[in-house]
């Protein structure tokens, strides 16, 4: 039994979006990351799986959002309370994030090496001539070539692949706790995105580094991750380990995402989608938020908003068809 | 906004115009200058170049409202008859840059290729040069007359209108609607016209607006550096030239200041209607 | 990197010929050719008249004549002024000096103003800064030169006396920085206002632009300082687009030179070109034209070379 190494409860992120009103982006988002494993957050865009990651080190644009409730506890301190003088600290050695756009992600102005070795100095108190060969070192690691003419290259040089390798270096050269991967491989064609999340599972086992890998992908989920959390319009709706899941999902959500995978061992004639959109943060619907789109809803799930509860040990879900007694069989115990 | 009809853009973009406080403060001057300076003229028989030899560099009185010149001319007449021309002469000038360049960036973005590269191409280079000293080394050669300083403003500003035109064309050009009447086989002139036109326009108000105070602040500099309107005739421009004496500048305020301040006001009010327009089209875009 | 600067300069070259070739053709029309003036002293027979015509290269064709034209120009020889009798070079170069001095120093002020204001606008939205720079944008686009310049004439010089209105250097017992000092206040101040707008908008504009920039969070996941994050990572590249801004500037830098020297009596070219003008001084007209028309083309140029320098996209293509 891991060590909780990150343990969220109840987070709530508020948008500003005009002088005086706010929206809630996320809210009761509740989960726990345990050392050495890999938790997959999957879910739609807008869902609030980003907003989730980046609020963990506290990423979000001061001026326009709040973390208004909760608490993220990491190493004996709530991250939420930290000033940004100690939260800097944090970020780059203790835990690290790398973002979807490797294209993007890379000062466009300084070269590949210039970059790591600010991410070496900036922990540690180490020359510029160390940093640049432990960075050399790091790079081969992740797996590019050359790895020292690289170093001198600019990151227009690059392709999208490299680039995400190259992120990922800089993200793991301090050995942080926990590495954050929002939506890493969606940018990036899919048989680099195989190589990357290789990548990714054999750094995580050789250093022990925890990962919360953002998805919407479930097929990347089914890959890489050994708890699963599925999210939607700003809440979690279902968690738990991966086999759980994926024998037994059972809020509608998390059912409709499975069901919509094309599927090689069966015979599909078409694929299944869930119909409907995500709502937008302003005309969410009064009950359950899924109940605009979910194909068993029932009266009391316009009217009473479903809690987090855990249904069987390490499994829970948000749906009052699941969660009551007497509502499905199979949680029936 | 896609699915919006033209009609009910247009009505929210007047509504969002009437929020804007500055903006409508300043439409409504500029409305009230321009009737002043059309009307007032015709009814109060306003002659700008008469010269009452019994008053010399009067001060504001009962029968001179703003004073007179050193040469007897009544400056209020002078004052709103300047105004009826720079007025004039900021519009019209506007009116050529974008006669020329309204069509000129639309061919630009419309057809790209080589039309594009040479349009482009000849409006930067008319961008990078100071348009002041064009227009001052023409005056010096064909004269200043009123239809000739018209005519050279309008001439040197048609890059900017061009560009924005080109700008926007080319945006909407490859969106789906467009793409959709060429699926159904409309010619390009209606295409333009229909779709593109009426959804490109609409920022060109924004620019009009600047345009046209920008256009009165060359013609003023013309004037009064003595290359654009030219005495007796007035302009705010010629008119505040008398202050480059030390006299005028220093004793006699009625005969510089009132043309600066209509000058300043005017440009302020339609700089204010230009941002209302901005604001109004797009909200969300309500910094600079 | 070379083959950007060889596009830009086969780009600037048709830039070049047109604005020539539209001074040349001006020059043409201008009334007052040598052979005019001696027309006017007396009637001459055709033969002579063609015989003068060959003489000062006129009775070649125009194409011919604008290269020859062109040459003498960028070569020195600009003819000499209708007003001074003196070679038109010799006006224009003891003016050249005032001009760049005030040119100059106006750019490299509104810059080191605007670039901080527009850097705080930008980093703390909806604060004093930000309010600062709408004003000075509106202010910059919407005040007459001429007349702000009249303005702060009467109020420090007249009024205050505490500025001098007029020239360069104090008439009499001038020279030496502090008296140039004294002397750019006003009419600095008055070129100033112009551009300030232009920077400060486009200074936010940029950094706005890049702190939205994925690197920019990159940055900040790394757990840099903001101060390291803000200066060597959004700075660094809002740097580029600011560069390519002042290139527009000249214009609006000439512009306004030409008419707040004149306000202010500075011995610049632009009071040059207006008493030009009034005299009817083509030879200098056209003289000062063509060496704005190759001002401006350097400028551009050099501005290219820089942008190019700072772009690692285009220095390591």
């Amino acid at each position: 039994m891991s060590d909780v190494i990150l343990d969220v409860k109840n987070l709530q992120v508020q948008f500003r979006t005009g002088k005086k009103e706010t929206l809630t982006a996320i809210q009761d988002v509740t989960f726990q990351v345990k050392a050495g494993e890999i938790l997959g957050i999957v879910g739609e865009s807008g869902c609030g799986k980003s907003v989730t990651a980046n609020t963990i080190l506290r990423l979000l644009p001061k001026q326009t959002s709040l973390i208004s409730g909760g608490s993220i506890s990491f190493q004996g301190r709530d991250l939420v309370t930290l000033s940004e003088k100690e939260m800097r600290k944090v970020r780059g050695s203790k835990i690290s994030m790398i973002f979807q756009e490797p294209m993007t992600s890379l000062n466009p102005a300084y070269r590949i090496g210039v970059q790591l070795v600010e991410m070496y100095q900036a922990h540690s108190k180490i020359s510029k001539k160390e940093a640049w060969q432990k960075a050399t070192k790091m790079l081969e690691k992740v797996g590019i070539p050359a790895p020292d003419q690289r170093m001198y290259e600019y990151p227009h040089q690059l392709s999208g692949g490299m680039r995400q390798r190259v992120m990922i270096a800089m993200a793991l050269s301090a050995k942080p706790e926990l590495l954050i991967a929002d939506e890493p491989t969606t940018a990036l064609d899919v048989t680099i995105q195989a190589q990357v999340l290789d990548l990714m599972k054999e750094l995580q086992r050789e250093m022990g580094t925890s990962i919360i890998l953002i998805t919407h992908d479930m097929g990347v989920v089914a890959e890489t991750s050994d708890y699963v959390m599925v999210m939607y319009a700003g809440e979690v709706v279902e968690y738990g380990s991966a086999a759980m899941i994926f024998k037994n999902p059972l809020h509608p959500y998390t059912q409709g995402l499975l069901n919509s995978l094309p599927r090689v061992d069966r015979d599909m004639q078409r694929l299944t989608s869930i119909t409907g959109t995500v709502p937008s943060l302003s005309e969410m619907p009064a009950g359950c938020r899924f109940s605009n789109r979910c194909g068993q809803c029932s009266g009391q799930c316009t009217q009473q908003k479903p809690q987090l509860v855990e249904v069987e040990p390490g499994h829970q879900v948000r749906c009052l068809l699941c969660g009551a007694p007497g509502g499905r069989g199979e949680e029936a115990e | 906004m896609k699915t919006q009809t033209g009609q009910k853009k247009k009505s929210e973009a007047f509504r969002n115009f009437k929020k804007h406080k500055m903006a409508m403060i300043g439409l409504t001057i500029i409305t009230l200058e321009i009737l002043c300076v059309l009307i007032l003229p015709l009814l109060l028989h306003l002659d700008p170049v008469a010269i009452d030899r019994t008053a010399f560099n009067q001060a504001p009185g009962q029968v001179h409202l703003l004073g007179t010149d050193e040469v007897g001319r009544d400056m209020f007449a002078r004052v709103v008859c300047g105004g009826q021309v720079s007025i004039l002469i900021g519009f019209a000038a506007t009116a050529i840059s974008v006669l020329v360049g309204l069509p000129l960036g639309l061919v630009a973005a419309y057809y790209r290729g080589r039309a594009e590269s040479l349009i482009m191409r000849t409006a930067d280079i008319f961008m990078s040069f100071p348009a002041m000293v064009l227009i001052l080394v023409v005056v010096a050669v064909f004269g200043s007359e009123i239809p000739i300083i018209i005519f050279l403003i309008g001439i040197l500003n048609w890059p900017a209108i061009a560009k924005l035109i080109y700008g926007n064309v080319l945006s909407l050009r490859g969106r789906e609607f467009v793409e959709a009447e060429r699926a159904i086989g409309s010619s390009d002139l209606k295409i333009i016209f229909k779709t593109i036109l009426p959804n490109a326009i609409a920022p060109l108000w924004v620019a009009l607006a600047f345009r046209i105070s920008s256009a009165m602040i060359t013609e003023s500099a013309l004037s009064f550096l003595g290359a654009g309107v030219q005495p007796p005739q007035a302009s705010w421009g010629n008119i505040i030239q008398a202050a480059t004496s030390l006299a005028v500048l220093t004793k006699r305020w009625w005969i510089w200041i009132p043309a600066g301040v209509c000058l300043v006001v005017t440009i302020v009010c339609i700089n204010f209607v230009g941002e209302g327009i901005r604001d109004a089209l797009d909200p969300k875009m309500k910094r600079l | 990197m070379a083959r950007y600067i060889a596009k830009r300069l086969l780009q600037a070259i048709p830039a070049f010929l047109i604005i020539t070739v539209i001074v040349f053709l001006l020059s043409n029309a201008a009334p007052g050719s040598p052979i005019d003036l001696i027309k006017s002293a007396g009637d001459i027979t055709p033969e002579a008249e063609h015989a003068l015509m060959v003489q000062y290269g006129l009775d070649k064709p125009v194409v011919v004549r604008y290269f020859i034209w062109l040459g003498n120009m960028l070569s020195g020889d600009m003819g000499i002024s209708s007003r001074t009798q003196q070679p038109v070079w010799s006006l224009i170069s003891e003016r050249i000096g005032p001009t760049l001095v005030l040119s100059l120093y106006s750019l490299l002020v509104s810059l080191l103003i605007a670039i901080p204001v527009g850097v705080m606008a930008a980093l703390k939205p909806y604060s004093i800064w930000d309010n600062i720079s709408s004003v000075a944008s509106f202010v910059g686009a919407a005040a007459p030169n001429f007349f702000v310049a009249l303005v702060l004439v009467y109020v420090f010089s007249i009024k205050l006396g505490v500025l001098p209105s007029m020239g360069m250097y104090a008439a009499s017992g001038g020279g030496g920085i502090g008296d140039l000092a004294r002397h750019l206040v006003l009419p600095g101040f008055v070129m100033v206002i112009q551009l300030l707008g232009t920077f400060v908008k486009q200074t936010r504009g940029s950094m706005l632009e890049v702190m939205n920039e994925e690197y920019v969070k990159t940055a900040r996941a790394k757990g840099l300082s903001e101060l390291r994050v803000t200066v060597k990572h959004i700075l660094r590249n809002a740097w580029i687009p600011i560069v390519s801004c002042i290139a527009t500037t000249v214009p609006l830098l000439v512009g306004g030179a030409t008419v707040t020297e004149q306000v202010f009596g500075w011995p610049g070219m632009g009071t040059l070109l207006i008493q030009s003008i009034s005299q009817r001084d083509y030879n200098t007209i056209m003289g000062i034209t063509v060496l704005i028309s190759i001002a401006v083309l350097v400028v551009n140029l050099l501005l290219d070379l820089v942008y190019a320098f700072l772009d690692p996209k285009i220095r390591f293509d």
